[in-house]
């Protein structure tokens, strides 16, 4: 059984009741707007649901899961017990109360910003004050990762970190830093703004900061994703990890790369002068590297699986994979996704294509495709794979396991390839009801209410995955073994130093975000003003 | 991967400052450079490709000036000028129009406008218009030419005095003239020209000669006429086909007149 195990489940279950929550609001937005809802929805309920949406999974949801799983990975790769236990608990109560008064400042109606934020749209503070709390929270976490790895590797000269705990601290450190930005947007523009000592807001300035969180801080949600995809996935399909050090090298590319450029998302605003734009989306493309790097290794991995279990020929180790194991089918699924959605992410990336699909609904698929897909599914094949070390229990039922991660892969297909179509149809996003008697939209209904159908698959899965996780804590205990990670074939041969610790990978981090960032930020702090008045949000009589 | 210890760090940081350095060039220098609106030296183009606008004394100013479309802007003085005239007076130097717009400002011809009942301020601006050569017309701009403030406002209270054609019982308005066309991003004609509201400078059509109506649109359309301060009229007209052209102009032109 693994040390801190209560710690780790609080984490996994407030997750995942959050998902559940959330999902049903997904599906009824998706119903609400579509042609089979049969009328107009109340907008103002639906830019509710939106925003709780929004706010939860990608706020809370993903940092949770993060945080469990951190702590997981740290008690068993380093094999001890978790130093400064009372912090996590902490940070776990932080996130909890802050997520708490987000969701009923959103709830009473008195937030509906969508999760973004962008102003002049101002929420009640109470919703601001609840974000900054969880994200404290999480930053406690994050301390304590980077703390526990320093400790260790002090107690251990010369011994290389484990890949694990390696690829979650540099997790933790970039969110560290991703958060920043946000977290200078809400100090210094939103909250002045909410509680009223300020009328007017530079609103160009807040984008900008905000797009310093924004693009990073889904690779914060993709990265446990990728530590999973290392070190335990090999080992679940019955082979070895192809290389350790490419991982590493995948782990502070993602590190160094994820942050300076989030400025692909403003590329219709104005402000930023064009340059900026260019030099953001170069480091964009670079961002595709580690990703591949991780396609390659995983792809190598599962080949030297396949063979070991008697694969033969060019792709007769793919059939010789056990897909029967939960964690092996997600991987499979979840890298079907991340093919189709990053080749969508190419279009969203490039200032010129960009402009084809800015705003539309392309870019509500393409990033439900990559995270609430590739990355999410994920997420399930961990909890199932902790869920024994976790409760004691064997997983009841790997099959119904596996038909919940199929669902979710054909909901989120059906969901999201509508999405891109109609997106590319030029369907906007964020809208609360379109005109469906509107003889311009005709094409676009059919479409819309395939996705819906969709919306409702991904929820049964959702309920599926509760069912699976609450029957696998009945029953009698059998006990488990340790949790342990997939062994490298490289794991003989020397390690740069550098890729045994992280202090090179922050600091290019910071500097190359000192030469992205610096001029739009300064320009937006000193140069121009942007500023127009607050418009805040009330319930309508 | 099998370099020496100490050199993977150093080698990070030069690939990337390589990359970031090309990428400057690239975006900031080169692709800057070649764009059509490049003007100035290496510095202007930096400058613009990082987001700052520099009054730079380039050739901006003559071409922006050429551009405007209009040099009346409504405000409280311009509104005060333009229905400051005085009707009687307007009426001795309304003889010279009456060739073509007709004796009490209902023209006998469909090529030329009505003109009576129009709001002094929508007159007053076709006629300033023509004066400072933004709307281009031979026989106007020539008509209009000596005209002083005064005289145009003169003129402009003397026709908006005289009684408008009569609407018959119509048609149902097309919705373009209701609703607009939202997909399309083109506003209710209604909102500016009657009957639901009226903007300032903007006439009302109702009763307006259908073919001269169609003209304009036509005109407006391939951006022949371009009066129109902010292009709101090109930009509808562009947008309406040839034949919803030719609908909305029957529609606002299918009215008899007392005489």
């Amino acid at each position: 059984m693994l040390a801190s195990r209560r710690l780790v489940l609080a984490h996994f279950w407030l997750a995942f009741a959050t998902f559940a929550g959330s999902v049903v609001l997904g599906a009824w937005q998706m119903w609400a707007r579509s042609p089979l809802h049969g009328g107009p929805a109340d907008a103002e309920l639906y830019y509710r649901a939106v925003t709780a949406h929004g706010t939860a999974l990608a706020y809370v949801f993903p940092t949770l899961i993060a945080m469990g799983f951190g702590y997981a990975v740290c008690v068993s790769a380093l094999d001890r017990p978790l130093r400064g236990e009372g912090f996590a608990w902490a940070g776990f109560v932080l996130v909890l109360v802050g997520a708490l008064m987000s969701l009923l400042a959103v709830a009473a109606g008195s937030s509906s910003v969508l999760y973004t934020f962008y102003p002049p749209l101002t929420a009640s503070p109470f919703y601001y004050v609840g974000i900054v709390l969880a994200v404290v929270g999480s930053w406690f976490w994050a301390v304590l990762m980077v703390y526990n790895m320093r400790a260790w590797k002090q107690e251990h000269p010369g011994e290389r970190v484990p890949l694990a705990v390696f690829g979650t601290v540099a997790n933790a450190l970039l969110w560290l830093w991703t958060a920043v930005g946000a977290a200078l947007e809400i100090l210094f523009l939103i909250l002045p703004l909410a509680f009223g000592w300020t009328t007017t807001v530079d609103v160009g300035l807040a984008r900008t900061l905000f797009s310093w969180t924004l693009h990073a801080i889904v690779y914060f949600w993709l990265l446990p994703a990728y530590v999973a995809f290392y070190t335990l996935v090999p080992q679940a399909a019955g082979g070895r990890l192809y290389s350790d050090r490419m991982g590493r090298t995948a782990f502070v590319l993602f590190l160094v790369l994820a942050m300076p450029i989030g400025i692909h998302h403003l590329f219709a605003d104005p402000h930023i002068g064009e340059g900026f734009k260019f030099l953001h989306t170069v480091f964009t493309a670079a961002v595709a590297i580690p990703t591949l790097l991780t396609v390659f290794t995983l792809t190598a991995s599962l080949e030297v699986a396949g063979r070991l279990r008697g694969g033969r020929g060019l792709l007769g180790w793919v059939g010789a994979l056990p897909w029967d194991r939960p964690i092996v089918l997600a991987t499979g699924l979840s890298l079907v996704m991340l093919g189709l959605g990053g080749a969508g992410g190419l279009i969203n990336m490039s200032y010129t294509l960009d402009s084809t699909v800015h705003n539309t609904q392309w870019v509500t698929g393409h990033f439900h495709l990559i995270f609430a897909g590739s990355v999410v599914i994920m997420y399930f094949a961990i909890a199932y794979e902790l869920w024994p070390h976790l409760t004691g229990h064997p997983l009841r039922s790997t099959k119904l396991a596996c038909l919940q991660l199929w669902l979710w892969f054909i909901g989120m297909l059906v969901v999201t390839l509508p999405w891109h179509l109609v997106g590319l149809m030029g369907q906007p996003r964020r809208m609360a009801y379109y005109d469906w008697s509107e003889p311009g939209l005709a094409a676009q209904g059919p479409l819309v209410s395939a996705s819906a159908v969709g919306g409702f698959v991904l929820l049964l899965s959702a309920v599926l995955l509760i069912v699976i996780l609450v029957r696998s804590r009945r029953g009698e205990k059998v006990g488990a073994g340790a949790l342990t990670y997939a062994r490298a074939l490289d794991d003989g041969s020397p390690l740069p130093r550098a890729l045994n610790g992280l202090a090179v990978w922050v600091g290019l981090m910071i500097a190359l975000t000192a030469v992205n960032y610096g001029y739009p930020i300064a320009q937006g702090f000193f140069l121009q003003h942007n500023t127009v008045p607050a418009q805040t949000v009330t319930i309508s009589p | 991967m099998n370099m020496p210890r100490d050199r993977l760090g150093a080698t990070a940081w030069a690939v990337t400052a390589l990359v970031a350095v090309v990428a400057f060039v690239i975006g900031f220098v080169w692709l800057p450079s070649l764009q059509a609106s490049a003007q100035g030296g290496l510095w202007d183009a930096i400058c613009r490709a990082a987001g700052i606008y520099r009054p730079s004394g380039l050739p901006l100013k003559t071409t922006l000036a050429t551009q405007v479309p209009t040099t009346v802007v409504w405000d409280v003085k311009s509104l005060r000028i333009a229905v400051s005239g005085d009707a009687q007076r307007g009426s001795t130097l309304a003889a010279a129009c009456a060739g073509c717009h007709g004796a009490r400002g209902i023209s006998p011809t469909d090529a030329f406008p009505n003109l009576a009942g129009l709001p002094a301020d929508a007159i007053y601006k076709q006629l300033d218009d023509y004066r400072t050569g933004k709307r281009e017309n031979p026989i106007m701009q020539g008509m209009a030419a000596s005209l002083s403030d005064d005289k145009i406002a003169d003129l402009a209270a003397y026709f908006a005095a005289l009684s408008a054609g009569q609407s018959d019982a119509k048609a149902a308005a097309p919705a373009l003239v209701v609703t607009g066309s939202p997909l399309r991003s083109i506003a209710p004609c209604a909102a500016c020209h009657g009957p639901l509201g009226r903007k300032e400078g903007a006439p009302p059509l109702h009763g307006q000669k259908a073919t001269y109506l169609k003209a304009q649109l036509d005109a407006f359309a391939a951006g022949a006429r371009h009066n129109d301060i902010n292009q709101q009229m090109r930009a509808v007209a562009r947008a309406l086909s040839a034949s919803e052209r030719d609908a909305l102009a029957d529609w606002y032109g299918d009215v008899h007149h007392p005489n």
